[in-house]
């Protein structure tokens, strides 16, 4: 098997507030191999857009502080590198979309511009060329009349429009990692399946590696090749798309995958997880998912587990390992 | 044949606001443009589209907080649209809402005591011994421990503020709940815990429900019929299982097959549409969804579908080529 393009190693970081430390990310490990569309999945709050943040090294604007781990890309620790090299890295290497393009693409520049400028930052060609590259990234992720919208302004585009128009950017420079944190969160589904379609001919063609940020399951499982579920701040499950979703082990992952409704399954309940998650200060002090747990034991309120086999933070598992 | 609890009739609502400097420029958005259904007691209605498509004004307009523009609403045997005064107070009570974001429809300043007993003071429905009483019953029946009474809304999670709004609605125990898009916000373990109560809900107290959401997954759960909306009107309305295993609206079909389903092994033959929603001021001619459609031809531009029954599955679509795809 190949390395691992993008692995993060025992990532934690916290935000400083009112003089207090609160913790929302607590030793991830993951690991994005080339042209691999890896899921990061739960609730919010639970820490998804903080590890992709500590990532992109974009904590600067918050409170917020990678306190301790190494963010491995191609073997090289992102949290070491200077400013020069950071800036050099994004966008070239890894590019990241958000949740609303509003705020990552500029209001008072054309969208040609943003473009171009975008591409010449870590392309050294002429204006010509680089113009010639916007549209041929807008034809790409379809977007209508690719050459009169280079002459628009954001505000002028719908937002499914200007989600096409982020990833136009984030890929024009061919990136090997992108990074999209709840891409089609805002959008209408029909707007939603042309986007994921996008995205995955950008890595089927690219080879471009995914890291897919989501709280809907449902784009999980249709995206990806490998899911993390998260949970107050910790990967609690991990493994392939099938595992995750035709035998979950965590029992955090089940009840998440009961919650959900499913299209023509005429339920008349759903199997729904008990309580809410706990404030930072109400965690319980062993497993986190303890007060919710339906499987709870004594041991779970006392020690928090280890992640099993790399795969399954629970003692439930332990148990089976041992008697497998 | 039980007579239908509420009844809308041919329902328009055009926004007129102007557009530009020149004050004879107007700009007519034709948020509703004559939708038409009936809910029978103790049913739940699921109406569902993507955003701009009119659920919300719909909703606004059956619980009277927006005029119509046109067309009729008959909630059990009375117009709503032809009430005002003390009539329409009396009648409000048997009719409640409940909103996406609890938290906004919530006043702030308020203990949770004082949110649940204002409509039973309003309707004059409790006498001071007794409202205290029944705001215990109600905070038993969403599921929350009496002693939140004395607390304020910022207080909860997302979740348990959909509680409070509940027990709000049903303090005057009304026999229509319109629900809009009320676990839209919230997670998805929090959105089964309130899907089941607003089951459980119905069961207990014989509620009908207009349960508004663009999300399929969740009108399939809780809905028995279904209503499709593009554009501001209905295109497709049904059995939910009907509609959900038969689509007949080339809309529906495209808006089911892209909804993204739990399953990595699903086969899925998705229907891609092209382009955007076009805007409601600017509505396309003949077929409202003919821009998109991937069988269009020349009637659909020039002429308006009419619902209509298909034979094959015995609920109505509005499509020029019903029962011909
Ligand atoms: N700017 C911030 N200031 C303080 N705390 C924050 C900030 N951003 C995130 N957090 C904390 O980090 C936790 C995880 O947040 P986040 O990663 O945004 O969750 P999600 O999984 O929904 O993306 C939150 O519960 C919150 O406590
Ligand atoms: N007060 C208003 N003035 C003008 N246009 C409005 C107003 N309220 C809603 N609209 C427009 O009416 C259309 C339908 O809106 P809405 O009923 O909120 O849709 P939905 O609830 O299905 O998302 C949208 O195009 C919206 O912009
Ligand atoms: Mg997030
Ligand atoms: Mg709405």
């Amino acid at each position: 098997m190949s390395e691992p393009i993008l692995s993060i190693n025992q990532l934690y970081t916290s935000f400083r507030v009112d003089g207090e430390t609160i913790p929302a990310v607590e030793g991830i490990d993951l690991s994005l191999y080339p042209g691999e569309i890896v899921g990061l999945v739960g609730e919010s709050g639970s820490g998804k857009s903080v590890t992709s943040l500590s990532v992109m090294q974009l904590l600067d604007e918050t409170p917020g502080e990678v306190t301790g781990g190494e963010v491995l890309f191609q073997g090289q620790d992102l949290l070491k590198f200077t400013d020069r090299q950071k800036r050099k890295v994004r966008g070239n290497d890894i590019s990241m979309i958000f949740q609303e393009p509003m705020t990552s693409l500029n209001p008072v520049l054309k969208i040609g511009k943003q473009l171009v400028e975008a591409i010449r930052e870590h392309q050294r060609i002429s204006q010509t060329d680089a113009r010639k590259h916007a549209i041929h990234m807008l034809n790409q992720v379809g977007i209508p009349r690719s050459e009169a919208i280079m002459n628009e302004y954001p505000h002028q585009l719908s937002g499914g429009m200007r989600q096409r128009v982020m990833i136009a950017m984030a890929m024009s420079c061919d990136p090997k990692v992108l990074i999209a944190d709840e891409p089609t969160t805002a959008l209408d589904v029909t707007i939603q399946a042309q986007i994921l379609d996008v995205m995955r001919n950008m890595r089927d063609q690219h080879n471009t590696s995914i890291l897919f940020i989501t709280h809907d399951l449902g784009v999980i499982a249709e995206m990806c090749d490998r899911v993390a579920v998260m949970y107050s701040g910790r990967i609690v499950e991990q493994g392939s798309v099938y595992e995750i979703f035709e035998n979950p082990k965590h029992p955090y992952t089940k009840g998440l995958l009961g919650s959900i409704p499913k299209l023509g399954a005429k339920e008349d309940r759903l199997d729904s997880i008990q309580g809410q998650v706990p404030t930072v200060e109400d965690r319980p002090k062993g497993c986190k998912f303890a007060n919710r747990c339906p499987f709870v034991m004594d041991h779970c309120w006392e020690e928090e587990p280890p992640l099993f086999d790399g795969k399954n933070r629970c003692w439930l598992h332990e148990r089976e390992e041992a008697t497998e | 044949m039980k007579e239908p609890l509420l009844q809308v009739d041919g329902l328009k609502k055009h926004f007129v606001s102007q557009k530009g400097f020149r004050k004879s420029s107007k700009q007519v958005v034709k948020a509703v443009d004559g939708v038409s259904f009936d809910i029978n007691p103790g049913e739940t209605f699921g109406l569902v589209g993507e955003s701009g498509c009119g659920k919300s004004t719909t909703g606004r307009m059956i619980m009277q907080m927006l005029e119509a523009t046109e067309g009729t609403i008959t909630f059990d045997g009375e117009r709503l649209d032809q009430l005002s005064g003390k009539a329409l107070k009396k009648a409000r009570k048997d009719f409640q809402m409940i909103f996406q974001d609890p938290y906004a429809s919530l006043n702030p300043r308020m203990t949770v005591r004082d949110i649940i007993a204002e409509p039973l003071i309003v309707h004059e429905m409790e006498t001071s011994n007794g409202i205290d009483r029944r705001v215990y019953e109600l905070l038993d029946t969403v599921g929350l421990p009496r002693k939140v009474a004395e607390r304020y809304p910022h207080e909860f999670s997302g979740g348990q503020r959909q509680r409070i709004g509940i027990a709000r609605a049903l303090a005057v125990k009304p026999k229509l709940i319109i629900a809009d898009e009320p676990v839209s916000a919230l997670d998805v373990s929090i959105q089964s815990q309130v899907l089941n109560l607003l089951k459980d809900l119905q069961d207990e107290f014989d509620l009908t429900y207009l349960f508004i959401a663009h999300d399929l997954s969740v009108v399939d759960f809780i809905s028995d019929r279904i209503g499709v909306m593009y554009l501001g009107k209905l295109v497709e309305i049904g059995d939910r299982d009907s509609i959900i295993q038969n689509p007949q609206h080339p809309y529906t079909k495209a808006l089911l097959s892209a909804v993204p389903v739990p399953d990595p092994r699903a086969k899925r033959e998705r229907i891609v549409l092209e382009g955007d929603l076009p805007s409601p001021s600017n509505p396309p001619s003949g077929c409202p969804f003919h821009t998109r459609c991937p069988f269009a031809w020349d009637r659909c531009v020039n002429e308006t579908p009419e619902l209509q029954t298909a034979e094959t599955t015995g609920h109505t679509a509005a499509c020029h080529l019903l029962d011909e795809l």
